[in-house]
C-alpha cells in the first residue's frame, strides 16, 4: 500500500530516518526475557524512533523512570542485606522486586509499541526480525553481566 | 464544498455503511488534503476510525467535527462513538443527547444513543431510545434489528426475533438483521444455520465486524481451548492495566515458587512450576495464530444452502 496522503491523521506513523531498524515490538520484549534490560531498553527506544511512535517522549521517561526506580529498590535491598536487616533465606524472594519492575515495564512498552507497529505494517513498513539480535543477547549476557549479583547486573539484567 | 468532494463523502459514506472501512478513510483523506475544514470529512473520519479500533485518532477527529460545526448532529454522534470506545459512557451520552436535542426527528439521533446504552449493559434505556427511533421510522431495518438486539439482550427471545423478522421483510439482505437472527440461533443453539448468517453477511460485505463477530462467539461456543484465548483477549483488551498488573503478579508469584521449591529440596517441582508457566506463555502466543487460521477455515468451508 502507497505512503499517506498529504493529511496525516494523528496516530499514523511518522517517516523516520530510522525506518529501516523497526522490529516487531515483541522482539525487545523477547530480548527483556532472555538477555536482559541492558539490551531490551535502548532497543525499546530505537524502536520508538524507528516506528516514528508519537509516543517517543513518553517511552524515554518510563524508561529512565524505571531505571531509577529498580537502581533505588536494588540500593535499598542491599542496605538491608549490610543491616542484616535482610536474611539469606529471604534475599531471593527480595530481588523478584526489580525482576517485576523490569517485567512490567517491557510489557508496558511492548503494549504502547505494538498499536503504532500495526499501523506501521498496515501503510507497508516492512520490518526486520529480531531473532538474530535476541540471540545474540541471550549469549552475550553473562559476558555483559558477569555474575549477575553486582548492582549493575541487578537493575539491568 | 465542491460536487467533487460531495461525491467522495457520499462514496466514503457508502463503503462505511459496507463497513469497507480501510477505503473510506482512504477517500476522506483526500478530501481532507483538499479541505482540512470541512467538519463531515472529519466525522466520518472519526466514525471509520472507530471501525478500526483507533480510537485515540477518533477522537481527535470527532472533536475536530464538533469544534469546526458544533451544530451538527452528526458530528456528535461521531464524537459520541469515539467515547464509546474509550469506555467514557457519560461523555458519549452527552453527545448522543445533544444530537438529539439539534435533531430531535432524526432516528438515527435516537439509535446512536440505543447503541451507547446498549454498549453499556442498560438494555431499558437502549430498548426506549430505540423504540423511538422505531417510531419516527418503523420501516428501518436498523433501527428494528438494533431493537431486536436490546430485546435479546434482556433475554427476549421471541420478541428479538419478531423484530429480526420485521427488519428482514423491510430488507431481506440487511446485515444488520441477518446478524441478529444470527445470535437469536445461536442463543437457541441452532449453529449451522447461525453460521450460515454470519457467511451470508460476509459475502456481500467481506469486512464486515459484525459478521465476523458472530463467528467469534460460534468459535467461542464450539471450541472450549479457543474460546478461553477469546475472553481473555477481550478481558485484557477492556482493562489493559489490570491485566497487566495480574500478569506479572502471576509472573511473580511462580518465580517465588520456583524459588521455595528449590530452598525446599524439590528441584523437580520448581522446574514443574517452570514448565507450567512456559505452557501459558506457549498458548497465549500461539494461541492467535490458530485462532486465525480456525476463522479462515470456517470462513473457507461454510457454504450457504441454496435454499438460504
Amino acid at each position: 500500500m502507497a505512503r499517506a496522503e498529504n493529511y496525516r491523521i494523528l496516530d499514523e506513523p511518522v517517516p523516520s530516518p530510522l525506518e529501516r531498524l523497526t522490529v516487531n515490538p515483541i522482539w525487545p520484549f523477547f530480548s527483556m526475557m532472555f538477555a536482559g534490560a541492558w539490551l531490551a531498553w535502548p532497543w525499546f527506544l530505537v524502536n520508538s524512533f524507528a516506528l516514528g511512535a508519537r509516543t517517543k517522549r513518553g517511552d524515554i521517561a518510563l524508561v529512565v523512570g524505571t531505571v531509577l526506580v529498580t537502581a533505588g529498590v536494588v540500593a535499598g535491598l542491599s542496605a538491608l542485606v549490610v543491616s542484616g536487616l535482610l536474611s539469606e533465606q529471604f534475599q531471593p524472594y527480595a530481588l523478584l522486586i526489580p525482576l517485576g519492575l523490569r517485567v512490567t515495564l517491557a510489557y508496558v512498552l511492548y503494549l504502547r509499541q505494538a498499536r503504532t507497529f500495526e499501523l506501521f505494517e498496515h501503510f507497508g513498513g516492512l520490518a526486520k526480525n529480531g531473532l538474530p539480535i535476541v540471540f545474540a543477547g541471550a549469549l552475550l549476557r553473562s559476558l555483559v553481566l558477569g555474575s549477575g549479583t553486582g548492582f549493575w547486573a541487578l537493575v539491568l539484567g | 464544498m465542491s460536487a467533487t468532494a460531495d461525491a467522495t463523502l457520499d462514496l466514503a459514506g457508502r463503503h462505511l455503511a459496507r463497513g469497507l472501512t480501510g477505503n473510506a478513510i482512504a477517500l476522506l483523506k483526500r478530501v481532507l488534503s483538499e479541505d482540512p475544514e470541512n467538519a463531515l470529512a472529519h466525522a466520518l473520519l472519526s466514525h471509520a476510525l472507530v471501525g478500526e479500533r483507533r480510537i485515540h485518532a477518533a477522537l481527535h477527529e470527532g472533536r475536530i467535527a464538533v469544534e469546526l460545526d458544533p451544530e451538527n448532529a452528526f458530528s456528535h454522534r461521531a464524537l459520541a462513538g469515539a467515547y464509546v470506545g474509550l469506555r467514557k459512557f457519560d461523555e458519549a451520552r452527552e453527545h448522543c443527547q445533544r444530537s438529539i436535542e439539534l435533531s430531535p426527528e432524526d432516528p438515527d439521533a435516537h439509535l446512536e444513543l440505543s447503541r451507547v446504552e446498549l454498549v453499556q449493559g442498560r438494555t431499558r434505556e437502549a430498548e426506549l431510545a430505540a423504540i423511538r427511533a422505531r417510531d419516527l421510522d418503523p420501516d428501518d431495518p436498523n433501527v428494528l434489528a438494533i431493537l431486536g438486539r436490546c430485546q435479546l439482550s434482556r433475554g427476549s427471545v421471541d420478541e428479538a426475533e419478531r423484530s429480526a423478522r420485521e427488519a428482514l421483510e423491510c430488507s431481506a439482505e440487511n446485515a444488520s438483521a441477518l446478524i441478529l437472527m444470527g445470535h437469536i440461533l445461536l442463543y437457541r443453539g441452532e449453529i449451522e444455520p447461525a453460521r450460515e448468517h454470519a457467511v451470508s453477511v460476509l459475502y456481500s460485505a467481506p469486512e464486515s465486524k459484525e459478521a465476523l463477530e458472530l463467528l467469534v462467539a460460534i468459535k467461542i461456543r464450539t471450541s472450549f481451548l479457543l474460546g478461553l484465548w477469546w475472553r481473555y483477549s477481550v478481558w485484557t483488551a477492556i482493562w489493559p492495566t489490570r491485566a497487566i498488573a495480574i500478569l506479572v503478579a502471576a509472573f511473580l508469584l511462580q518465580s517465588a515458587a520456583r524459588i521455595w521449591a528449590r530452598a525446599g529440596g524439590a528441584p523437580i517441582s520448581a522446574e514443574t512450576i517452570s514448565l507450567a508457566w512456559f505452557a501459558l506463555c506457549a498458548y497465549t502466543w500461539i494461541s492467535p495464530a490458530i485462532y486465525q487460521r480456525a476463522l479462515k477455515k470456517e470462513l473457507a468451508e461454510v457454504r450457504l444452502r441454496d435454499d438460504f
